[in-house]
């Protein structure tokens, strides 16, 4: 298959780029696809944590750049997923390190030789968004159900379009059902209504995100958590399968059957 | 307000209804294209489309020197020229011959700047305008979509947003008597018209209906438009 680069981007930090990155990363690479989840936040890199790779890196994207490696060098493969790669960020140096131009043609190097690049780009909108999305084709938004989050989301929509991406869409992340019921927080329907782009996917919020991201394991590998569940679903229609978006209170899994499955049903890699 | 590149550089004044830009003497018989990028970068907002009053320092200017102000300055800045204003009596003469529209004190420059107004044409804007955006007309703007939260639009005259407004809308800049804001959904927490300000939130009546609103008696007045 082609190669399809994309961008993981909110504008807001803490929303969870990271988390999304690290996950449909790893459950993308489950499903046989090779993948490779480049971490554009130089100088603040965190991927690799939330990966489990930290205590692995050899080499970093800048390294790359400056020449001081080749590629295949810099790239840490994951052993639990075949098929997972990572590139590291350098944390030593800043987002001048690199330019737009410099980000295109390494996005490009990667044409080819993996199924899936995620990019997962710094907060904000200068330098180092601009250079996460410059050699991306597609791009995801992560947003929350929070006033602020939905308005830098609108903000990176726009800067998306003026650099002429097309396809560009939407993750609803950290969405706690009992609040939206209440009306104490907004709802997908409110936040879809301001930014306007297509759907992709809901994840609701989940203690078990944290638990992953301390232990180093994305909850797609090992867990069967409501999070997780969203992720594979997310990856799913990524690949191009057909997985209605489901209804907000079904987010909220409760009973017989999720404490079922919490015994019994973790599925796939480590348990 | 001033915005300088540095001494003897290319200078941009404000003056009450217009702004000045001021071609030093060395510029002349120079390729203009290298000294205005840097200039055009810090004032770029400030210049589109406004109405310019140009002076030119010094002496010499001739048809080539124009020319090059208008390709390297005024066109990139999108930018309209309101009229010349050289220091040199010759080049003042050979302007006027030629039929430029020369600067002059007093009434008749404020008459040329009313019927300058007078001409602007509506700004149509074909999209919704996401948080960041700016647009900044002399005329009346049309903006045929949402203005969300965190997007800004001024206008000489009027504002029309035939969707939600969500964002800053300040219309009459320039003709505040005649101004109004009429939104298709009214949910923008500020609205200015003229020099007036109103702040407003979920609980007025009129919140997320369709609105027009002008000033009337010193004060913005909202009417909901019922079909």
């Amino acid at each position: 298959m082609e190669t399809r680069i994309i961008v993981v981007t909110s504008g807001k930090g803490g929303v969870g780029k990271t988390t999304v990155t690290a996950n449909l990363s790893a459950r993308l690479a489950m499903e046989g696809f090779k993948v490779v989840a480049i971490d554009a936040d130089i100088g603040l890199r965190n991927l690799d944590v939330v990966m489990g790779l930290e205590n692995r890196i050899v080499f970093n994207m800048i390294d790359v750049i400056e020449g001081a490696c080749k590629l295949p060098q810099a790239l840490v493969r994951d052993k639990r997923v075949d098929n997972l790669y990572l590139l590291p960020a350098a944390q030593t140096r800043t987002k001048d390190a690199v330019t737009s131009d410099q980000m295109k043609e390494l996005c490009d190097s990667l044409r080819g030789e993996f199924d899936f690049v995620f990019v997962d780009s710094p907060a904000g909108i200068e330098s180092g968004f601009r250079n996460a999305a410059a050699g991306a084709d597609e791009a995801l938004v992560v947003a929350t159900p929070e006033v602020s989050s939905v308005r830098d989301a609108d903000r990176i929509i726009g800067l998306l379009e003026s650099f002429g991406k097309t396809s560009i869409n939407l993750i609803v992340n950290r969405v706690r059902p009992e609040m939206v019921r209440s009306g104490k927080m907004l709802g997908v329907s409110d936040v879809m209504e301001i930014l306007a782009i297509d759907l992709i996917g809901i994840v609701p919020e989940d203690d078990s995100v944290v638990v992953s991201t301390n232990k180093g394991e994305p909850l797609a590998m090992t867990d069967v958590s409501p999070a997780a569940r969203a992720f594979e679903k997310i990856a799913g229609r990524i690949m191009g399968k057909d997985i209605p978006l489901r209804d907000i209170d079904d987010l909220e899994e409760k009973g017989f059957l999720v404490n079922f499955r919490k015994l019994f049903g973790r599925r796939g890699g480590r348990s | 307000m001033a915005i300088k590149g540095g001494k003897e550089d290319l200078e941009l004044r404000g003056e009450g209804e217009h702004v000045r830009l001021i071609i030093p003497q060395r510029l002349r018989g120079k390729d203009l294209r290298l000294e205005s990028e840097s200039f055009l970068e810090k004032t770029s907002g400030i210049l589109k489309d406004a109405s310019v009053v140009v002076d030119l320092k010094g002496s010499g200017w001739d048809r080539g020197d124009i020319l090059s102000v208008v390709e390297s300055i005024l066109l990139p800045a999108g930018a309209s020229v309101l009229s010349w204003s050289p220091e040199e009596e010759d080049v003042r003469s050979w302007m006027k011959r030629e039929g430029f529209a020369l600067y002059c004190s007093g009434t008749e420059e404020k008459a040329r700047i009313q019927q300058h107004r007078l001409l602007v044409e509506s700004l149509v804007v074909e999209e919704s305008l996401r948080s960041g955006r700016k647009i900044d007309h002399d005329g009346d703007i049309m903006i045929l979509g949402n203005v969300n939260e965190g997007a800004e639009v001024f206008a000489g005259r009027s504002v029309v947003v035939v969707g939600r407004l969500r964002g800053l809308a300040h219309a009459g800049l320039t003709r505040s008597e005649e101004a109004f804001i009429v939104s298709g959904q009214f949910e923008a927490s500020q609205v200015r018209i003229g020099d007036r300000i109103s702040y407003m939130d979920e609980h007025c009546a009129w919140w997320g209906k369709t609105v027009s609103m002008k000033v009337v008696g010193g004060s913005i007045v909202v009417r909901e438009i019922v079909p």
